[in-house]
């Protein structure tokens, strides 16, 4: 019985492994980065970018490189491509302190004001969107289920009322997690979030030039996308103005995330 | 009285027109069109086109409204303006286009009037060109009578003609330059400037709204504010100007709202600087200047900072030490290294994973009917004898072979009758060995076996038992048959018991 369970386990971390040191083939970008970093040291914001966008081509997920990269484009006044990355980051480590706190002070600078109605914040806090990253819930989530099969495989040879107390106190934080999850696909998929970067965008009320131009928006400007028609995409601000947008003034912060 | 007549006029022309079957069309040159038009519709006749400029003398970038005014007595229809050319203006349509009844030389005119202003790029005498309207005048169809007694039957026909309005003339001047305040920004008309904080008591780090408003008549979005004069302790947040325009007919006008965030990081008194803006006033023909007041603003240190203060206060007695102020803001550093942690594993691969999920509840599902089949082979014999019954029987059946192969024919048919007897046995949890054959043959009776197969298994048993006890009877090729006979028949039954 122990001898299964254990090749159970063994199989198990075999998968894992062999997802890792797939992983580990693409090629090692840290050398790349320390030289964009000296560039940027150098005040050479657009070589040091070049090179931070370089690692970012090979399909690296970073939280520090994306900071790195909006930090490029904050000192070559691009402010709206800034926020684009800072908001990257964030999603891959919503707990990183400076990254809240150049995009907040990104925000500060940009032409709109638009007022927030707090739409989401209750599920945001509620299912931990701003503590945890989705991969790290996944992580968690994939964790919690192996030692949640694991502890009712130990149970079945040695009935213990811990054991059993234990596998349901991780089903129920197994609950939460695929709630969290849950939460997290749900509102990457019906909010959509995208960043103005064209230093002016007209927000017209139709999917064609002739149409009447609604509101102006300008580079940093956030916006949800509720829906994509050929070269232009349905917006939403936050405070509930919608209108239609050129797909190319926008940049989606979920992509390749 | 007049308005309504001519508005009654109107209507009376739009029913006819609607009620038209079709209509004459017929085209002019230019040339033709004009002189034409001159000879049946000119002035004091039933329709003409009179354009103008006001002032018809003026300064670089002053204001002049271009007006076009079409004047007609007889219903006209499908009136469009040719696409007007101002050379030497920045031009706009005011959108202030209006009809209005009016009286010239006791004739009463329906007049449609257009107006465009214009701003003089550069100085010098500019002809604006003539323009046309091209318009379907209803006229009364002389050999066309209509049916009286038939209310839809129209004798009004459409003839098109082009009408051509005069030419106009303006001369532009220089701006002077004897005079010309510093900072000055082409800004020609009259202008007034006015500022106003949203707040003026503030804790540190809170913001408030600098609103600054030029208004006036002149080219109101060109106006261009100095730079605001830097504000000690403040950050400003500039937001995109906002135009409202308020035009008449014969004046262009409106405002420009400024508005800047103040953020302040430093307790105390802000004062904000008049801002100033100069302009040439082309009705007295001088630079005039206007400004705001100066705007005072208290800038108190926020609740923390205080309590804070106080702390520092207490802890450091007697010593001189000031509380660190912010003084400017600016982004945080690169980070130096990457966060390798999970940064290649991207969510395709984290998909995969999750396909996995469906092993572990798969492999429990396993393992507990192993469990639950293990403790049933350990506490339920006669289910343990029954499971493993076929394979005990297959066993002894080769064993039986290989005795056989080495011939031991005897030695091999008491095995098979082992074997058989064995199997029946495990089957029915008897001691198998032990039966007599007709032992057997009373336990089979009981099973749930066809009678055929009942007597080749009673059949098997009589001819092994006989080879057995009569020696006479043994042979190899005999022996050989009834294996291949009892394996078959084992393996028959194995499916029915």
């Amino acid at each position: 019985m122990t001898k299964v369970i254990l090749k159970i386990f063994w199989f198990f971390f075999l998968v894992i492994i062999s997802f890792e040191s797939s992983a580990e083939v693409k090629e090692k970008p840290e050398s790349i980065f320390l030289e964009a970093n000296s560039l940027y040291a150098a005040g050479k914001y657009e070589q040091a970018l070049n090179n931070y966008l370089k690692i970012a081509e090979t399909g690296l997920k970073d939280e520090n490189l994306f900071y790195n990269i909006g930090n490029s484009y904050f000192r070559l006044g691009r402010t709206g491509l800034a926020i684009l990355y800072y908001e990257k980051s964030i999603i891959l480590n919503p707990r990183d302190q400076d990254v809240a706190a150049n995009l907040q002070y990104a925000k500060k600078i940009i032409v709109d004001k638009i007022d927030e109605r707090g739409s989401g914040r209750l599920l945001k806090t509620l299912f931990l969107h701003d503590v945890l990253s989705l991969r790290e819930l996944v992580f968690l989530f994939l964790s919690l289920y192996l030692f949640f099969w694991a502890l009712l495989i130990i149970r079945i040879k040695y009935k213990n009322v811990w054991i059993g107390r234990t596998a349901l106190s991780c089903f129920l934080l197994l609950l939460f997690c695929a709630a969290s999850l849950g939460s997290i696909y749900w509102s990457k998929n019906i909010y959509e979030r995208a960043v103005i970067t064209d230093k002016e965008a007209n927000v017209r009320s139709g999917n064609d030039v002739n149409s009447v131009t609604l509101f102006k928006l300008h580079e940093g400007s956030e916006v949800f996308v509720l829906d994509k028609n050929g070269s232009w995409a349905k917006i939403e601000l936050d405070d509930g103005k919608k209108g239609w947008i050129q797909k190319s003034s926008i940049k989606n912060i979920s992509d390749n995330l | 009285m007049k308005k309504i007549k001519g508005l009654f006029l109107l209507f009376i022309a739009f029913l006819f027109a609607s009620l038209l079957p079709a209509v004459a069309h017929k085209s002019y040159s230019a040339e033709n069109a004009d002189n034409e038009s001159q000879q049946v519709f000119s002035e004091g006749k039933e329709i003409f086109v009179k354009a103008g400029a006001s002032p018809s003398r003026a300064y670089v970038n002053q204001q002049i409204i271009y007006s076009l005014k079409f004047y007609r007595k007889v219903p006209v229809k499908n009136a469009s303006l040719e696409r007007q050319v101002f050379e030497g203006f920045i031009s706009e349509d005011m959108g202030t286009d209006k009809e209005y009844p009016v009286t010239v030389a006791s004739d009463e005119y329906y007049v449609y009037e257009k107006n465009f202003v214009l701003f003089p790029t550069k100085a010098g005498e500019f002809k604006i060109p003539s323009t046309g309207i091209t318009c379907d005048v209803l006229v009364r169809d002389e050999g066309n009578s209509g049916d009286f007694l038939n209310p839809f039957s129209s004798n009004l026909r459409g003839e098109t003609h082009t009408f051509i309005s005069n030419p106009v003339t303006v001369e532009v001047m220089e701006i002077p330059e004897n005079g010309q305040p510093a900072g000055f920004n082409n800004m020609v008309g009259k202008y007034i400037i006015k500022a106003e904080l949203s707040k003026n008591r503030i804790n540190a780090g809170e913001t408030t709204l600098l609103t600054i408003t030029v208004s006036g008549k002149g080219n109101i979005k060109d106006v261009v504010l100095p730079l605001l004069p830097e504000i000690t302790g403040v950050k400003v947040y500039e937001e995109q100007p906002v135009v409202t325009l308020f035009n008449s007919s014969s004046v262009y006008s409106g405002e420009k709202v400024f508005k800047k965030t103040l953020v302040s990081f430093k307790g105390g008194q802000i004062v904000i600087d008049p801002v100033r803006i100069s302009f040439f006033d082309p009705e007295e023909g001088r630079y005039e200047s206007a400004e705001t007041k100066k705007i005072y603003a208290e800038i108190a240190g926020s609740l923390k900072a205080e309590t804070e203060n106080a702390d520092t206060l207490q802890s450091q007695e007697g010593s001189h030490a000031n509380a660190v102020r912010q003084i400017a803001f600016d982004i945080l550093p690169i980070k130096t290294s990457l966060n390798s942690s999970m940064s290649y594993l991207i969510f395709p691969e984290i998909k995969k994973l999750m396909m996995l999920l469906i092993i572990p509840p798969v492999g429990y599902v396993f393992l507990l009917v192993w469990q639950r089949r293990r403790r049933r082979y350990r506490e339920d014999i006669r289910f343990t004898r029954s499971a493993k019954a076929l394979a005990r029987a297959m066993r002894t059946l080769k064993d039986a072979e290989e005795r056989l192969s080495k011939g031991a024919v005897m030695e091999s048919c008491e095995i098979t009758l082992r074997g058989v007897k064995g199997y029946f046995g495990d089957k029915f949890c008897v001691e198998g060995e032990a039966l007599t054959g007709k032992e057997l043959c009373e336990v089979l009776s009981g099973a749930n076996i066809e009678e055929e197969k009942k007597d080749e298994v009673k059949e098997i048993i009589y001819d092994l038992e006989q080879m057995i006890f009569a020696s006479n009877a043994v042979s190899e090729e005999k022996a050989k048959k009834i294996i291949g006979i009892a394996r078959t028949s084992i393996n028959d039954c194995e499916k029915l018991l």
